[in-house]
């Protein structure tokens, strides 16, 4: 015991220890085999399990919870998990998670998918026909129809008609999608089930707006949608601008269904445009908003002036009233900090911080050269209902072809730090031409320290153009479809991305360098080392060529739309598109065993005609034109194939361009 | 200075830095404020001291280890360093004394280089090499071990 002798001030020695054996593995202190056990891989774990009945009792005692409590899939907080049972000594919590490791890197998994059919079709669609109100051909990507005096039609057939653009989140409580102007929620414990989602689930689905006036402002679609504090409010941005805060009690408490408006705001821009993204910055209750036009907003968000009891005006949301103006009211909540115009059409912005503690900065991605803007904090901030753009840093491409069409469409980066391999410093950008652009933030405040004076000799408003390459390029190179949607922190040990992609509903799965702090920031300072002496010397830069990944299908039948949003964690990832929903489950391995004498064998799981088996082996498909499961030869699994109405494909990007099997 | 004095009675006497890597001595000297007396190390024998002493020395200038629990998990590879790798290459006993050491003396880089050295040992080995290696009886009937195999045959590697 360390403390043993503290304050202690006798000269004498005391007892001596000498007199005690060697110390050997086996008689270490039970706290200092544990130790050892955190560096030990499982299957180092196992056979130090078989060697002697004391250290089999360690590795059981202690081993399991060393090996999870250092693994990152689980130490990131997982919502889906699933029913694991809690077990004291991690054993079965472990062996989960293994499962759903190995189920991602052999790619076998579930792909199961739900369509938007049994959703009820609004009730206020009929009698504003023909009302052409001033967003009608501002809406997403620029379709015009939009539905409205169609009576009683399904949500898939104006999911077809309209290319209604799902958005999902994750929080605690359960899953979140907003179509349309709806929101469905799918609680936690139905999520958790090993069936999955399915379509007869009861979910909840409400309408934000009062449908009970005619008013066709409550059938806005939902453009942007953002959670806040784990879903205890959610921020909506619609396509005519408008920005709403609702409280939805399903999500924190079972009774309260409805959800109520706490405040709204909508541009003082005459013409409104749509609400195109929204981040939210959890430690500086920082709310980002950027509209089509170009107008960014930033606000913080004043929690307590909403947790009052007698807030009153979700009852009687005079915005909702009156429809004609726009509402110069910032709402109870807001505070405005400072908004500006740009000249370019914005599509994604994200709020984050370099490191926890540090000053935040935002994001925006626009289309054209300048296709990401920087803006760091101390502008954000400091200038309080700023009316200019203020300074800010475009990470522009060295080289392309055609700038012009350049966009960025998703942003990414890790709020927080329980994720290790996705440091906070590391922005995820998904472009246009399908590649997806990792930077090293910490890069860009080395840079600004150094082009500060000169920033400020030439006081302009907007600093220099700055290079500042990215540290890693992820691509698939058969298919450069533009990237719609980027989440962190999935797949095998929660060490890889997924995109969602626009063509078919892929999404594709990235594994993040296994170093990736260490190599990000070395190739980092290679790069940025390499732009400078372009300048000094005429040196060309010399880049790697970017990562492939792989890509997994909805099941069929083919999707034929973006997948507009994609969520996961360790276990699952559930994209949507226009009409449909569809995960990729790997909790259920479908090779999960492995027989004694080494040989695999597949078990034989119910599966249903809606979900998928999944298949394997690029050679097996060519051979034999379509997907088999891995370990085909059994003929249960054969029959599994043969009865699945749907196959799910994926190949790796960096082998052969495989396309998609019909039915067998 | 500090004096310390080991079990066997054998004095050291170190820079006050050296001294403090480890945080044991560290409180103590805090508690007892500006003291020519020696600090006893009961637990603690001299050719182990002296094989520590060595680490503190060697580290003495290094920055403390960070406290953020993230930056903790990144370094939890088992590389060591060059240095310390030299400097543990030690036989077994020695190597089990300085972990005790390392641990009642609250020194938690050096207790950090043990673990990941028995660590590395350990890895990739049979059970029978290991037991080979540490000297460890099998205590278990054909009957327990091939219930272990069945029990652990989720997480062998394939």
């Amino acid at each position: 015991m360390p403390a043993s002798s503290r304050g202690n001030g006798s000269i004498h020695a005391q007892t001596p220890a000498t007199s005690d054996p060697a110390p050997t593995l086996a008689s270490l202190p039970p706290e200092l085999l544990t130790q050892t056990l955190l560096h030990l891989c499982l299957s180092d774990l196992t056979s130090l399990s078989l060697v002697s009945k004391p250290l089999h009792t360690a590795v059981d005692l202690h081993g399991w919870s060393a090996w999870l409590a250092h693994s990152p899939a689980a130490r990131r907080k997982q919502i889906l998990k699933g029913d694991v049972r809690v077990d004291a000594n991690g054993r079965e919590a472990a062996k989960a998670l293994l499962g759903i490791d190995r189920a991602w890197q052999r790619k076998t998994f579930l792909a199961r998918q739900i369509h938007f059919v049994d959703l009820p079709a609004p009730l206020g669609l009929t009698g504003v026909n023909g009302q052409n109100h001033g967003a009608e051909n501002k809406s997403g990507w620029g379709n015009s129809s939009r539905g409205r005096g169609r009576p009683h039609m399904s949500y898939q057939a104006l999911s077809r008609q309209n290319q209604a653009m799902p958005i999902l989140r994750l929080c605690t409580r359960g899953l979140i999608m907003a179509l349309k102007s709806s929101l469905c929620f799918w609680p936690t414990r139905l999520l958790q089930s090993k069936k999955g989602i399915k379509e007869d689930q009861p979910k909840v689905v409400t309408l934000l707006g009062d449908h009970t006036k005619e008013s066709p402002t409550a059938w806005e679609d939902i453009s942007a949608m953002e959670l806040i504090d784990d879903g205890h409010w959610i921020l909506i941005g619609r396509v005519d601008g408008k920005l709403e805060l609702w409280q939805w009690e399903v999500l924190t408490s079972p009774k309260g269904l409805t959800p109520r408006l706490l405040a709204s705001y909508q541009p003082e821009s005459a013409s409104a445009s749509s609400v195109q993204a929204i981040s939210y910055l959890t430690s500086h209750d920082l709310i980002a908003i950027a509209w089509k036009g170009g107008e960014v907003v930033v606000f913080e968000l004043i929690k307590s002036s909403l947790c009052r009891e007698d807030f009153t005006s979700s009852d009687h949301p005079e915005e909702e009233v009156d429809g004609t103006g726009p509402s110069r009211d910032v709402g109870d909540g807001f505070r405005l900090l400072s908004s500006w115009s740009i000249d370019a059409r914005p599509w994604s912005l994200h709020l984050g911080v370099t490191q926890e503690g540090s000053s935040p900065w935002l994001v925006l991605g626009c289309q054209g050269i300048e296709f990401l803007r920087i803006y760091t904090a101390s502008y954000l901030l400091a200038l309080c209902g700023a009316r200019s753009e203020p300074p800010y840093t475009s990470l522009r491409m060295s080289s392309s072809r055609n700038p012009q069409v350049m966009s960025v469409y998703a942003i990414a980066s890790s709020n927080c730090s329980d994720n290790p391999s996705f440091p906070p410093h590391l922005l995820f950008a998904g472009c246009y031409d399908g590649l997806v652009r990792l930077w090293d933030l910490r890069q860009l405040e080395k840079q600004s320290n150094g082009t500060s004076a000169r920033a400020a000799a030439n006081s302009s408003r907007t600093s220099p153009a700055s290079i500042l390459l990215p540290v890693q390029r992820y691509t698939d190179r058969y298919d450069p479809s533009p990237v719609y949607s980027i989440v962190l922190g999935v797949g095998s040990k929660s060490r890889s991305f997924a995109i969602g992609t626009a063509r078919h509903g892929i999404v594709k799965l990235f594994q993040m360098d296994t170093d990736a702090q260490g190599g990000a920031q070395n190739q980092t300072a290679i790069a940025w080392d390499q732009g400078q002496g372009r300048e000094e010397n005429g040196l060309a830069i010399r880049r790697p060529a970017p990562r492939e990944g792989s890509s997994m299908y909805p099941p069929s039948p083919p999707a034929d739309f973006p997948t507009y949003s994609v969520v996961g964690e360790h276990g699952r990832l559930l994209g949507a598109g226009a009409g449909r929903l569809w995960e990729f489950d790997a909790r259920v391995s479908l090779g999960d065993t492995t027989s004694r004498d080494g040989k695999r064998d597949v078990e034989k799981h119910d599966h249903t005609a809606s979900e998928a088996t999944f298949c394997k082996r690029q050679e097996q498909y060519l051979t034999k034109g379509r997907w088999e499961v891995d370990g085909f030869g059994d003929p249960a699994v054969e029959e599994d194939v043969e009865t699945a109405s749907t196959t799910v494909g994926w190949y790796y990007h960096g082998e052969m361009e495989l396309k998609r099997s019909g039915r067998g | 200075m500090v004096v310390l004095e080991t079990s066997d009675s054998e004095r050291f006497t170190v820079d006050k830095d050296v001294a403090e890597r480890s945080v044991l001595i560290k409180q103590m000297l805090d508690d007892l404020g500006d003291t020519d007396n020696p600090i006893p190390l009961p637990n603690v024998t001299s050719n182990v001291l002296k094989k520590v002493l060595e680490y503190c020395g060697h580290h003495r200038n290094d920055p403390a280890p960070p406290a953020d629990e993230a930056e903790e998990s990144r370094k939890r590879t088992t590389d060591i360093s060059e240095w310390d790798q030299k400097f543990i290459s030690v036989d077994q006993e020695m190597l089990f004394e300085i972990i005790l050491a390392a641990n009642y003396l609250d020194i938690k880089p050096l207790l950090d280089v043990g673990c990941k050295t028995v660590a590395n040992m350990i890895k990739g080995k049979t059970p029978e090499e290991i037991r080979r290696l540490f000297n460890i009886q099998n205590d278990f009937t054909p009957e327990e071990e091939a219930q272990i195999r069945k029990e652990n045959e989720w997480a062998e590697d394939r």
